[in-house]
């Protein structure tokens, strides 16, 4: 299968520097005659590359604001971590009617299906939770989806089948905006506002369902930009923006999806690395008194997106103050989402499936071959991971020459040695006149 | 130091006594090569559970081990030795929720007194050999489906 990634390279920019191949959560980028190149299968979307690259040679594809003239009705549904974006100058009330006044008809906060999405978690961890594998683990972020699907396979059946709430949001609005206008749902075009890549690729390309109820992915920093230049402008009063609650709009920031819950012993944690470590752990059988871990791929949560404007941080702390002034939001509006959305849309209706992007064949023979063939390779290297040769760590490259790709002279110190043995033999050589010839001091022997 | 021939591969990895910030790194390694090999996750999951336990019971009351790993095509043998005190009663060890951990093994976040019966439940067999005074030697056997 081919994947869809919302990381690009731009070749014309690489420099082939190694920055990313090294904070590479699945080792997915070699450098190659002089610029990185990604390998699909293990890219999970999570734009650490983006936030390392020195040349901006790496970057997340999303859609262009003209794309929604596509269609006759347009909906925004801006991710939680979008209003964190806006310093006090601005307020949220213009803000959000920024997007009609940029052709949008609706627009409805991702914090919206948050809340109800809170709620679903509740009733099924409540229902299921017993027969569940713990911890039972979010399925939000995009980015540690693929990455336990890539990396800890064993544990995608951790990870709650339940729809991400940019998903329900979408679904539930469009639903919406078909009964109350008989529009057609190919006249309602419904676009994500993104913090990040993830975003994009699980909207293009969905884990645990075939297709996405999004129909296009738009970046928070264009729709800042778009917004803040025009804000003079923005008249306010549309009864057809919808904002979120304060627990929705948590959601954008590390800790909110598990505020909302009422079980104990719930974790957050933050960063991929981070993350990596704790799934790591749970792997070997850790954790097990946790019973729901909320795992995000960016520090401080989707706030810390590579495609919002603002400084993670600053972004939490502005979340934090806007989502208390949110209170409850509109519960009228919420009961009323709640007895129009069928319990089934909350279910993501296909099984997560791991990834083996990481596995060196089917055969476990051939497979066991190829590790020898690494292992033995591995002793003969340095081991100091320079990443001279275009791959992460010297492990990485041992993978690489088992595997063909790479010749065991691309090793630096491999090709030092093989000069020096060569730059004394050629010294030798020189040494060893034909005995009609006289020396004539060419050579010194000392 | 690895060895390989033919169709059976035998891995080494030293476990250090006492560090506990290092510990998980041999079980990650094991880890690694049994994703790499392909084998069943079901397969995988109980033998991570094992080897772990064995670095954290090595790092938590040895001097020193190491974790040998064994696989051929149909089992994968995990063998945990250390120098290190010995279990005088290797029957009352294996009861669930018996521990000798001391305050810092503890305070360390270990001495549940769960990891050997961890490791005998997630093993298809084991055996515990152990000399007071001068170590101990797991092994555990984990057959392929």
């Amino acid at each position: 299968m081919s994947y869809f990634h919302s990381v690009k390279l731009l070749d014309s920019e690489c420099k082939g520097c190694t920055h990313c191949i090294r904070t590479c959560p699945t080792e997915a980028i070699r450098v190659r005659n002089g610029k990185a190149t990604i390998i699909s299968e293990r890219c999970i979307d999570c734009g650490e590359c983006i936030r390392t690259c020195p040349n901006n040679a790496k970057i997340a594809v999303t859609d262009p604001l003209d794309e929604i003239d596509k269609f006759k009705y347009k909906v925004a549904i801006p991710a939680p971590s979008f209003v964190s974006q806006f310093s006090r100058r601005y307020s949220l009330e213009k803000v959000l009617a920024g997007f009609l006044f940029l052709g949008f008809d609706r627009v409805l906060e991702v914090g919206f299906g948050a809340d109800l999405i809170t709620s679903a978690i509740g009733e099924y961890l409540k229902s299921a939770g017993a027969q569940l594998p713990r911890p039972v683990i979010s399925s939000a972020c995009p980015a540690v989806v693929r990455l336990i699907q890539v990396r800890y396979p064993g544990l995608v059946g951790n990870i709650i089948p339940i729809q991400p709430p940019m998903e329900i949001t979408a679904r539930y609005v469009k639903d919406a905006v078909r009964r109350e206008l008989g529009l057609p749902l190919s006249d309602i075009g419904v676009f994500f506002i993104t913090p990040c890549p993830a975003k994009a690729t699980a909207v293009k390309q969905p884990v645990g369902t075939s297709e996405s109820n999004v129909n296009g992915v738009i970046a928070i920093r264009d729709m800042v930009n778009h917004i803040k230049m025009n804000f003079d402008r923005i008249q306010t009063g549309s009864t057809a923006i919808q904002s979120a609650s304060s627990l929705g709009l948590g959601w954008g920031r590390r800790g909110g999806e598990i505020d909302g819950m009422d079980i104990p012993n719930r974790l957050a944690v933050d960063g991929i690395h981070e993350v990596s470590k704790v799934l790591e752990k749970i792997e070997n059988g850790g954790f097990q008194n946790i019973n729901f871990l909320e795992a995000q791929a960016c520090v401080c949560g989707c706030v810390g997106g590579v495609l919002t404007a603002e400084n993670p941080f600053i972004a939490k702390l502005k979340l934090d103050i806007v989502s208390k002034e949110s209170g409850a939001g509109n519960r009228e509006e919420l009961e009323k989402a709640r007895s129009a959305i069928s319990r089934d849309w909350y279910f993501l209706p296909n099984k997560i499936q791991p990834r083996p992007a990481i596995s060196l064949g089917t055969d476990v023979r051939e497979a066991m071959k190829m590790l020898q063939e690494i292992e033995r390779i591995c002793k003969e290297l340095p081991g100091i991971d320079c990443g001279s040769c275009g791959c992460p760590t010297c492990r990485a490259f041992a993978e690489d020459v088992a595997a063909g790709l790479m010749m065991r002279m691309d090793c630096l110190f491999d090709l030092r040695e093989r000069v020096r043995c060569l730059a004394g033999e050629i010294f030798s050589l020189a040494k060893k006149l034909p005995h009609a010839m006289q020396d004539k001091g060419g050579v010194d022997d000392t | 130091m690895n060895e390989a021939n033919g169709s059976k591969m035998h891995l080494e990895f030293p476990v250090q006594g006492g560090n506990f910030s290092g510990a998980g790194g041999a079980s990650s390694s094991i880890k690694n090569v049994l994703k790499q090999l392909g084998i069943a996750y079901d397969t995988i999951k109980r033998v991570a559970i094992a080897s772990y336990e064995s670095e954290i019971n090595i790092v938590a009351y040895a001097t020193r081990g190491e974790l040998l790993v064994d696989i051929e095509p149909g089992e994968i043998a995990i063998t945990a030795v250390d120098i290190g005190p010995g279990i005088p009663d290797i029957e009352k060890a294996l009861q669930e929720g018996y521990s000798t951990a001391t305050p810092l093994i503890r305070e360390m976040g270990f001495g549940a007194g769960l990891g050997l019966s961890n490791m005998q439940k997630a093993a298809d067999d084991m055996v515990i050999e152990s000399v007071v005074g001068e170590g101990t030697t797991v092994k555990m056997k984990f057959r392929l489906s």
